[in-house]
């Protein structure tokens, strides 16, 4: 016998117990929702588990819901502290049934009333069926909002009573289960013919029978069965079921009034949600507002909207500061919690200091300029190392060479390729403006501000670090940042015109940390770099195609690319002067004409000598002037042959 | 305007009934206080006179219980339709959610109708408020009188519903459209619910 057949041994219960099987089945329009009302142990919850088994029974996979409301609002309360209410949510909506059982129960628990009328309008709106048990009408439940006695009024209301003898004797033979003879079966008639006011206490008193006979050599009598459970006569008349409300013109119109106001009152958690999805969207944490969908009455939203939507644009606001003053902050979870705010602003205030201004490399000295000859090969493989893999090959790279060998145009490019591959900030500036810098902090906040600064940079580059001598503080402080950016994994350039070990004036130990590094020296410009700086400078002229020009020039003695700049200068200069288009016969009168000059003045005073032959001009045979030695004067010979 | 008060979980409406004299809103009331179970309603207070018409108003206070977690309450008035209790007539129209404007269908109290329906405008013009933005249902009572006695429904709409607002036909006596004038009054007070921040 099932579960629904014992229902249906008592005409009462008819109706109840077909409308469940029909839940069960699914074989009818859901009664959206099915509400069963029956006094307390008049079998509701029976009555459920019976409707659970029917479903598992025929759909095995299905997922049926059976909860009292004590244990829904267990759960929800749970799913509310770990911030997975919409894992719950979704279990309960999706469910293929959900049961839930002592409904009156919900007034004890507020907090859900708002979940549970959401459930029902959910479930409802997908044709899900919910059956749920109460024992007292809904509209004689105080404290049960209207929302929800108006969901449950529209749905089907059946009564259940308490089962007659022959569904009691059914549902305690079931109770029996799997061991029939546990009692004698003249014994369970006689507790199902005894009056009790519930059903439960019928199975109670059922159990300590069972307990009683297993712990009796001899059998039960009804008689000894009902003495020992002090069972009264004959039972009373069963209550009558529950009446349904009645519907009158002022019902109508209170349904109307709830409707109406139930939709404008609950649209502040539609307009909390759209805020949740809104700020969620946009990657911030909305706890504030998730304990405001959690309120379990209406709470006016618009001043926690307010005030959460200020907070929020702050925090976009100060984590695009911060990602522009310090990249390495962008995406900080800090600023993604405007609950944070506080954190933030001196994380963003950090950042301020850190970040003011630093010199950065000067944009003239393009890194795609440098040029490159067999002589620089080393220095420039470095720096391209260091641009693929800032603070990660050669730092401290300290560069040596002297004076206008590129030195400054090779820290500054190496500054913006860095700042072009997103190391920033790249602090780059001269050893003098770093001493500056040092000497001007008046105190230990001033310092430990500008400590902060350089602190956090991406890359640091100085130009002529010997200037540093004699600026002990300086040399200090910059001892200390290099520590510091070494463990940070900065990246660190030096430029000298002295080797290291030939320093004279700095300390040894900042010494020792430059060159724990990289040091490649940076000779004299080659031919080639030579003739990569002509072309750059004559690029834009009129001579910019002019290769013979170029070659010439680049074949011009010049220990330094100042001095390539000095030649190509000279050249431009007079071609302007002259209004002509600069061509390398020009050239050779401007050039070697001073060259000639002083060398005839040598001759005049006999210092010097040089030999070459003119160019007979238009550029068609190209000077092969060379200085082959110094040649002694008159003076001087008559000495050396006198010695 | 009606207010959501979030400190007090209170949300209260002030309906009020209007018209000419012995147009019918008294009625109305009545016929809504007959109807409401008893725990719902308030006492009805109406002060007449010794010839049973109206001297100050007509308040039926209606609770309606607990509604999304607020107290909901609406507060019925009418007023004295005779011309010379003006004062009164503002007094109650004071703070009102909304009004029922009553029209007498007879067709020998057109003027009447006319006339209070000036009124209710003067009246809501002197306290600031404008006919246009303030929730209005007129109600055509008397409607069961015999129809060479009164003006239909469409010749009521042309001579006063010029706004288009709701309008209903209605023999209060016997209930007949009281509770759907009340209905369609609620649901447009309703719909310009305020919200008033706890403490303001």
């Amino acid at each position: 016998m099932t579960g629904f057949e014992t229902f249906m041994l008592d005409a009462a219960n008819r109706a109840a117990a077909a409308a469940a099987r029909t839940v069960a089945d699914a074989s009818g329009v859901p009664f959206a929702p099915l509400v069963v009302i029956g006094p307390p142990g008049s079998g509701k919850t029976e009555l459920l588990r019976a409707i659970a088994a029917r479903v598992r029974e025929s759909h095995p996979g299905a997922m049926v819901e059976l909860l009292t409301m004590d244990a829904l609002a267990g759960r929800y309360r749970s799913a509310l502290l770990v911030a997975r209410t919409d894992s719950f949510r979704g279990e309960l909506f999706g469910a293929d049934l959900v049961l839930l059982d002592d409904f009156e129960r919900l007034v004890q628990h507020p907090d859900c009333q708002g979940f549970v009328s959401d459930l029902l309008d959910a479930r409802r709106a997908a044709g899900r069926e919910v059956v749920l048990t109460l024992s007292i009408a809904p509209d004689r439940l105080t404290g049960l909002d209207a929302r929800l006695v108006r969901r449950l009024a529209e749905g089907t209301v059946v009564s259940l009573s308490l089962p007659g003898p022959e569904g009691r004797l059914a549902i305690l033979r079931r109770r029996l289960g799997e061991t029939p003879d546990a009692l004698p079966d003249p014994v369970v008639r006689a507790v199902a013919d005894a009056v009790f006011p519930s059903m439960r206490d019928y199975t109670g008193a059922l159990a300590r029978l069972v307990a009683f006979q297993e712990a009796s050599a001899l059998p039960l009598s009804a008689a000894d069965a009902l003495m020992l459970i002090g069972a009264p006569g004959v039972h009373p008349a069963v209550a009558p079921a529950a009446e349904s409300p009645d519907a009158d013109e002022f019902g109508s119109f209170l349904s109307e009034v709830e409707a109406s106001l139930s939709e404008q009152v609950d649209r502040w958690r539609r307009r909390v949600g759209e805020a949740v999805l809104r700020w969620g969207g946009e990657g911030l944490a909305t706890r504030r507002l998730d304990a405001l969908l959690s309120e379990d009455s209406p709470v006016d939203p618009e001043p926690v909207l307010a005030a959460f939507e200020a907070d929020a644009l702050e925090m976009q606001g100060l984590a695009r500061q911060a990602a522009e003053l310090a990249p390495d902050l962008a995406g900080a979870q800090v600023f993604r919690d405007p609950d944070q705010l506080v954190a933030a602003r001196a994380l963003v205030g950090q950042a301020r200091h850190r970040s003011a201004p630093l010199s950065a490399p000067l944009p003239q000295y393009r890194w795609e300029d440098i040029a490159e000859g067999p002589t620089t090969r080393l220095p420039m493989l470095a720096a391209r190392d260091i641009v693929a893999e800032p603070g990660r090959r050669y730092s401290p790279l300290v560069i040596v060479g002297l004076s206008g060998t590129g030195k400054t145009h090779l820290l500054h490019g190496l500054g913006n390729a860095l700042a072009g591959r997103g190391v920033a900030p790249a602090a780059c500036l001269g050893a003098h403006a770093f001493a500056a810098e040092v000497g001007a902090l008046a105190d230990a906040e001033a310092l430990a501000a500008w400590r902060l600064r350089y602190r956090w940079v991406g890359a640091l580059l100085i130009d002529d670090i010997h200037l540093l001598a004699g600026s002990p503080r300086s040399q200090e402080e910059l001892q200390l940042l290099v520590g510091e950016l070494l463990e940070g994994g900065r990246q660190m350039v030096f430029t000298s015109t002295l080797p290291l070990e030939e320093l004279p004036g700095i300390d040894h130990r900042l010494l020792d940390r430059l060159q724990g590094g990289l040091v490649v020296e940076l000779p004299a410009p080659d031919r080639e770099v030579r003739l990569a700086v002509v072309k750059r400078l004559l690029g834009g002229t009129s001579a910019a195609q002019d290769a013979a020009l170029a070659d010439y020039l680049a074949s011009r003695p010049a220990d330094s690319v100042r001095a390539v700049q000095g030649i190509v200068q000279r050249v431009l200069s007079e071609a302007a002067a002259q209004g002509v288009i600069p061509s390398p016969a020009l050239a050779r009168e401007v050039l070697e004409a001073i060259d000639l000059g002083p060398a005839r003045a040598a001759r005049k005073s006999g210092a010097a000598r040089a030999s070459g032959i003119l160019s007979p001009g238009m550029g068609l045979v190209r000077s092969m002037e060379k200085m082959i030695a110094d040649w002694p004067g008159v003076a001087d010979r008559l000495i050396g042959e006198l010695r | 305007m009606p207010l959501v008060n979030f400190t007090t979980r209170e949300i209260t409406c002030k309906l009020v009934y209007y018209g000419a004299g012995r147009c019918g809103k008294t009625t109305n009331l009545l016929y809504i206080h007959g109807r409401v179970p008893e725990q719902r309603r308030g006492n009805m207070v109406s002060l007449a006179t010794q010839s049973d018409r109206t001297l100050f108003f007509d308040f039926l206070p209606l609770e309606l219980g607990t509604i999304s977690g607020f107290t909901t309450r609406f507060q019925l008035y009418t007023v004295p339709g005779q011309v010379y209790y003006n004062a009164t007539r503002r007094l109650v129209l004071q703070g009102a959610d909304g009004v029922v404007f009553v029209v007498d269908s007879q067709a020998r109290r057109f003027d009447d109708n006319m006339e209070s329906f000036q009124n209710l405008q003067e009246n809501l013009l002197d306290q600031g408020v404008d006919i246009r933005t303030l929730p209005l249902v007129l109600q055509y009572n008397k409607q069961d009188l015999p129809p060479d006695l009164i003006f239909a429904p469409p010749e009521l709409d042309d001579a006063l519903n010029f706004r288009g607002v709701p309008s209903l036909p209605a023999d209060a006596l016997h209930g007949t459209g009281v509770f759907e004038t009340l209905k369609a009054l609620s649901a447009l007070v309703l719909q310009r619910l305020a919200v008033r921040a706890p403490g303001s």
